[in-house]
């Protein structure tokens, strides 16, 4: 019943600003990617230089040891031909013995066959050697490029604020990884690999020109006759490729959704629907998959065949050029690679069927790359994207070093907007080091907001904030930072001990006299006493072991070992029960006589013991004063504070 | 080392299944959970036989290739005539005979054109490689959308394409069987055992462990069938053919096969050691990037970044580091069998070519039995890495089982129980309730209590007095170990769960909503209300004054854990939400916790309202003074029971409690 409802509530690829959407792999797009990888492979080009060129050698060696080989085995061993002079040269035979005969006995020909083998095997040693070599140090290229791509990724998706940056927490988390994933395995695929393939296959390519020019015509056919049908199988690819990442997105968030939200469907008595649905998108997701998989596979299957159509053609003239004793077309080339004769034969015929296999190899292996791009190309633009995309503040260019000691901090004349709307008008606060300042307000004032102005996760549109007089745009991120320390309304508790978490930000480990007072102040010690291991109990990931108001108070120690010279605190105490509470703030109070402190909450338990507080409404401070004062001018604190008054009691 | 960890340690301990080492058990265990996997296959059995009856026919046209490649060289490009004696298998009789005579170009022509119907067919047979793996990365979503989905053959064209389509059916239906399977365990899993804390764990599982069954399935029960079947006739081809002219190449065959299976051993714990290592390191950095982005707040508030970042750094690299090291180990293994297989290929050399010289042989059969040594080399190297390559894969499936293997709730099948309906406010008894979590003392003893209709009752106690658990027994989310509840009368027991969830609405003390607009949201609790209906629920609960300020208002989009609107907005959401279903019986769990003062005393008449039976827990004292009744209830028993005022001048304990949560501002 629920089920077409819950249909539209999925934001998993066509929503929010994360859309890729079809990014066309064309030769525009490619240019694109090849140029912004670059900076994460100039660091590496030569070791890749290095690489290419070793990968080039080897191939070349193998292919000349085959030649060697047809020639040697199949036309001396086998038919007692006398041996070319190269040939006696490199298996260290004399050339009168060997070369000047009419034809080879029987013993020359197992003398040859042995050496032959034992040379095959000593080459064939030295080139696996060196192959296996290249492969470890062309994985090592690819780590370093990756290395600098993560690290890149990562700090990039720190530095983005929380607005812009995140809807869906699950869903997002899933997709960076996916894209930064994606992005490591687009440079393999798409830049680096497919160079070094396109380098072999000419090679390749070059050589069957050399057997005979129409060898390289019927592949450049066969590879015309592919490419073709990629490309008007590549739309249809991409859009196969779209929609299964469409279906199996939103299974992914149906399954996140449903176990999220598993106690509302207990509630709520919907499990079977959530498991109907399930079922349909699982089926769904499995359609798509397989239809964009044939889809891949045909194309490779078909790949296959042509190259063989293309081989067994050449299988065939090649047959009639050895029938027919013709010359070969590039002998006086293909000598280098060790194949001496000049007319076609049995050897010859088999040399170039070795190196037509390669070619075919070298194809297929592009046109996987080919695919596999294709498919890639969905999720580029997003990846991208990401990379791309601004950071929510920018570093000053010149930063400022801020004072040891703050006396105070201005707020001046603040405009903030949040999805187009205005939530902070023109808010000036001042703040004394010494004097706390609670700001109170119904909910949805503006309280948050302003905290994380405060903190640079955002800028003001209009105004500034000021530490003693140094704006905030003027001084290092990092270094405002740990001047603020922020308890938050929801507190985050990291998968370490209780120890590691409380010591998570501060400079260095704490002795067991400042853990104590830490654990005073903030009321822990007896949920110390309450763990299995104390202090070192291991909180697992989000704390699942701590109560909402245990979390916080963690949180609030945390902020106490960090020593931060300003403390913001949002709601820091709201699930506390009120003893605590109470215990809580007057003991944090203390602690911070020397800081500016400034409070936001609706609780106002505290009012008495605070000088200044400020009255928050509709984004604007529309009061201040200390509690007293308050109360006689201001109504809508006199509502906030009163309204148990009206409880009939 | 113990494989099989309790469901309550499981779920206690929050660790996500990516960061738990991929423990090993012996054997045994091992070979418990492979027969598990393996019982999956039923769900596919006759495309499994499909598969098995198509890859035997790939395997039997496979046969002539390497022979018609002969015919090519010796009675094409060499020229020799077609004789009795020629060294070939029975079955290339037929087409020998048809070749009697012939012109070698007429040969060769044939012959290429019988390849390319063959190849068009089946590719090059059994040495070829048909899959559609795409791109991943080093994320499992990546991953585990190949390991589902990639297929595989050993053919290619249209035999081979039509392989690889069955192929990735079956794993594509044991994936879906074991995740409905797995996912109805989760979605029955008793409200108690649920911690919304790990949810990633179980997406995980669902997700990602299951498609490891499908892989696990064909690898071990499958692909062993053809590289057994094709390794035997092989080697008996070489011996019908070889046999009596040179046995030598045969036993060489049959030796080379032995070898390189039994030099895949000795590597075998080491490679899975160090694969263990290379992943764990991997799933590290992952955990750190989620973790890093979860815990952005900490870093982000405190000043933390530069650390975190460092700490990503060195993670990154270290386990770059493994997987450097492994793939080396790896390509080290690889080249030494490379080398073993190169002595082989070196003997066969040697034998062959002097039966060439002996005139025992022709050219035609060098490329034959090089290719039949090929291909007994990669089929003992892809036998000898099965069981390396399942261990991840038994890992996940033993994730999935251990999911399975608990309790959960039942669905009901019970045809006498009948539906619940209530049309006015029920009163509720509990009678001599008793209920203790399983291994614990019992937290509820003889609860005896009753709430009127239309009543509000408030549940009031210390933390762990077991408030929540005596609410959980309402809408059966916990069962009373002994006692009954009476709903008017009519013992709950009879009624069907399902239809008494409909008509009890729980708010629980966590909010839960899901990725979409505030209007989806409220339809949870009446999907067929209109937009009216939900302006009238909202107003009812003072929640529409902020929903209408909302950007977008009921279209406003907010997300599965509540971004997008603050903490007591959250609440007010969930109220109005459960206002909707109009349901005669309510229980709220710390409803006002997170509002202000104001919002809390304009939900005071619809708390107070007769026209539902109202259980209300909360710890706030304005709220509990909204109650009718006030039941106080410690160490599992309700010490007392009465108005508010009543109770404080009557109950000691009771006011020394309240004393505890009156704040300044409350005091008279």
């Amino acid at each position: 019943m629920s089920t077409t409802r819950l249909k539209g509530n999925i934001p998993a690829y066509d929503q929010g600003p994360h859309v890729g959407g079809h990014t066309k792999l064309d030769w525009r797009s490619l240019g694109i990617i090849f140029l912004s990888s670059w900076p994460h492979i100039r660091p590496v080009l030569r070791s890749l230089l290095i690489y290419a060129a070793g990968v080039l050698f080897v191939v070349a060696a193998f292919a000349a040891s085959g030649f060697i080989g047809f020639e040697v085995l199949w036309d001396s061993v086998a038919q007692a031909k006398p041996l070319s002079e190269l040939h006696a040269k490199i298996l260290l035979l004399s050339t009168a013995n060997f070369v000047e005969l009419p034809v080879l006995t029987e013993d020359q020909r197992y003398e040859i066959l042995w050496r032959f083998i034992v040379l095959t095997v000593l080459l064939a040693t030295a080139l696996t050697t060196l192959g296996t070599v290249l492969d470890i140090y062309k994985v090592s290229i690819l780590q370093r490029i990756n290395q600098s791509l993560r690290v890149t990724m990562v700090n990039h998706m720190n530095r983005l604020s929380l607005k812009r940056h995140f809807g869906a927490e699950g869903d997002s988390v899933y997709r960076v990884f996916q894209d930064s994933a994606m992005v490591t395995a687009v440079i393999e695929t798409v830049v680096v690999m497919p160079i070094i393939a396109i380098l072999r296959a000419f090679g390749f390519l070059a050589l069957a020109f050399l057997f005979s020019p129409w060898f390289a015509v019927l592949f450049a056919l066969g590879l015309t006759t592919i490419m073709l049908t990629l490309t008007v199988q590549n739309k249809k690819l991409r859009e196969a490729s779209f929609s299964t990442r469409r279906v199996s997105g939103q299974l992914l968030n149906k399954v996140q959704v449903s176990i999220q939200g598993l106690l509302l469907s207990k509630a709520f008595a919907r499990e079977s629907d959530a498991t109907s649905e399930f079922q349909a998108l699982s089926h769904s997701a499995f359609d798509h998959s397989l239809s964009l998989r044939t889809r891949v596979a045909a194309m490779k299957a078909l790949t296959t065949v042509t190259l063989a159509i293309v081989l067994l053609s050449t299988d065939f003239f090649a047959a009639t050029y050895v029938f027919s004793e013709q010359p070969v077309f590039g002998a006086s080339l293909l000598v280098f690679f060790g194949l001496t004769s000049r007319f076609w034969s049995v050897a010859v015929y088999q040399a170039r069927r070795g190196n037509a296999e390669s070619i075919q190899v070298t194809l297929e292996e592009l046109i996987n790359y080919w695919c596999l791009a294709q498919d890639m190309a969905v999720g580029l633009g997003r990846t991208w994207e990401l990379l791309a995309r601004p950071p929510g503040v920018e570093e000053p260019k010149e930063p400022k070093k801020i004072p040891d000691r703050i006396r105070r901090l201005d707020l001046c004349n603040i405009n903030y907007s949040h999805d187009k709307k205005l939530t902070l008008k023109g808010i000036t606060l001042r703040i004394d080091n010494g004097k706390p300042c609670l700001l109170v307000g119904p909910s949805g004032a503006g309280k948050s907001t302003l905290l994380s102005l405060l903190l640079r996760l955002e800028d003001p549109e209009k105004g500034d904030i000021f530490l003693d007089g140094l704006s905030l745009r003027d001084v290092r991120l990092s270094d405002l930072r740990t001047t603020i320390g922020i308890v938050l309304q929801e507190s985050t508790v990291l998968p370490l001990t209780l120890r590691q978490n409380i010591e998570y930000t501060a400079s260095d480990s704490l002795s067991d006299a400042e853990m104590e007072r830490i654990l005073k102040i903030a009321c822990l010690e007896s949920v110390v006493d309450s763990l299995p291991k104390g202090l070192d109990t291991d909180l697992g990931s989000d704390g699942g072991l701590l109560s909402t108001g245990q979390r916080q108070q963690v949180a609030i120690a945390r902020m106490i070992a960090a020593d931060p010279k300003v403390i913001l605190m949002d709601e820091p105490t709201a699930s506390l029960d009120l003893r605590t509470e109470k215990q809580v703030l007057n003991n944090l109070l203390a602690w911070a006589k020397e800081k500016i402190v400034l409070i936001v909450s609706h609780q106002l338990d505290i009012v008495q013991s605070v000088k200044q507080i400020g009255v928050i409404e509709g984004g604007q401070i529309i009061a201040q004063g200390d509690h007293r004062e308050l109360l006689e001018s201001c109504e809508v604190y006199c509502v906030l504070y009163q309204g148990s008054d009206s409880d009939g009691d | 080392m113990a494989i099989k960890r309790s469901f309550s340690r499981d779920f206690q301990t929050p660790v996500k299944p990516t960061i738990e080492p991929n423990q090993l058990a012996t054997g045994t265990a091992l070979g418990k959970i492979a027969l598990r996997t393996l019982s999956y296959i039923k769900h596919a059995q006759s495309l499994v036989f499909g598969r098995i009856t198509v890859g035997c026919v790939i395997l039997v046209v496979s046969l002539p290739i390497p022979w018609l490649f002969k015919i090519l060289i010796d009675h094409g490009v060499m020229a020799l005539p077609v004789l009795q004696a020629d060294l070939y298998p029975f079955f290339m009789q037929p087409i020998l005979d048809r070749l009697v005579d012939r012109e070698p170009i007429e040969v060769v022509g044939i012959v290429c054109l019988g390849l390319i119907a063959i190849f068009a067919l089946f590719g090059y047979a059994t040495n070829t490689e048909l899959h559609a793996r795409l791109a991943q990365g080093a994320d499992v979503a990546t991953q585990s959308e190949n390991k589902a989905n990639d297929g595989f053959s050993t053919a290619s064209g249209l035999v081979g394409l039509l392989d690889f389509r069955i192929h990735v059916l079956i794993s594509q239906r044991i994936t879906h069987f074991a995740r409905q399977e797995i996912f109805d365990k989760f979605v029955r899993m008793p409200v108690v055992n649920i911690v919304k804390q790990r949810a990633g764990d179980a997406v995980f599982r669902v997700m990602h462990d299951t498609p490891s069954i499908g892989v696990v399935c064909m690898s071990i029960l499958v692909q062993p069938i053809f590289y057994l079947l094709g390794a035997f006739l092989g080697l008996w081809i070489l011996w019908l053919v070889y046999g009596s002219a040179a046995p030598e190449l045969v036993w060489l065959g049959a030796s080379a096969f032995a070898v390189t299976l039994l030099s895949t051993l000795p590597f075998t714990r080491f490679i899975r050691r160090l694969s263990q290592s290379s992943r764990r390191s991997g799933s590290d950095v992952l955990n750190l990037t989620e973790e890093g982005i979860r815990n952005r707040e900490v870093t982000q508030s405190l000043g933390a970044e530069e650390k975190e970042q460092e700490k990503f750094r060195e993670a990154s690299r270290f386990s770059f580091r493994r997987s450097l090291i492994l793939m080396a180990s790896l390509r080290v293994i690889e080249w030494l069998s490379e080398h073993v297989h190169l002595l082989f290929q070196s003997f066969g050399y040697w034998f062959i070519f002097s039966n060439i010289i002996k005139g025992k042989m022709t050219l035609g059969d060098a490329p034959v039995i090089l290719r039949m040594y090929s291909m007994l080399y990669e089929t003992a190297m892809q036998l000898g890495r099965i069981w390396v390559d399942q261990q991840d894969h038994l890992a996940a499936a033993e994730r999935v089982f251990t999911v399975l293997n608990k309790i959960g709730e039942k669905p009901e099948t019970s045809i006498k129980k009948r539906d619940l309906s209530v049309t006015h406010p029920p009163l509720v008894r509990y009678e001599d309730i008793t209920f203790g979590y399983p291994g614990n003392q019992p937290i509820l003893k003889k609860i005896n209590l009753t709430i009127a209709a239309g009543e509000t009752l408030a549940l009031v106690g210390r933390n762990g007095a077991g408030k929540t658990t005596l609410a959980y027994l309402l809408p059966q989310f916990l069962k009373p170990q002994s006692g009954r509840i009476l709903f008017n009368d009519s013992e709950l027991e009879a009624f069907r769960q399902e239809s008494v969830r409909r008509h009890v609405t729980f708010i629980f003390q966590e909010h839960q909503f899901i990725d979409g607009s505030v209007r989806e949201n409220l339809l949870l609790g009446d999907p067929s209300a209109t937009d009216d209906d939900l302006v009238q629920a909202c107003r009812e609960t003072a929640a529409w004054d902020f929903i209408q300020d909302l950007p977008g208002a009921l279209d406003h989009q907010i997300f599965a854990d509540g971004t997008g609107l603050s903490v007591g907005q959250q609440q007010r959401l969930s109220i109005a939400r459960a206002n909707l279903g109009k349901s005669k019986m309510l229980i709220l769990d710390e409803p006002t916790a997170s509002l202000d003062l104001p919002t809390e005393l304009a939900l005071k008449p619809w708390i107070q309202s007769d026209e539902r039976t109202t259980l209300i827990i909360s710890h706030r004292l304005t709220t509990i003074k909204m109650a009718d009744r006030v039941a106080f209830l410690e160490d599992g028993r309700i010490v007392g029971c009465a108005p508010h005022k009543e109770l404080a001048e009557t109950s000691k304990d009771y006011a020394e409690f309240i004393s505890s949560l009156t704040s300044s501002n409350d005091d008279p």
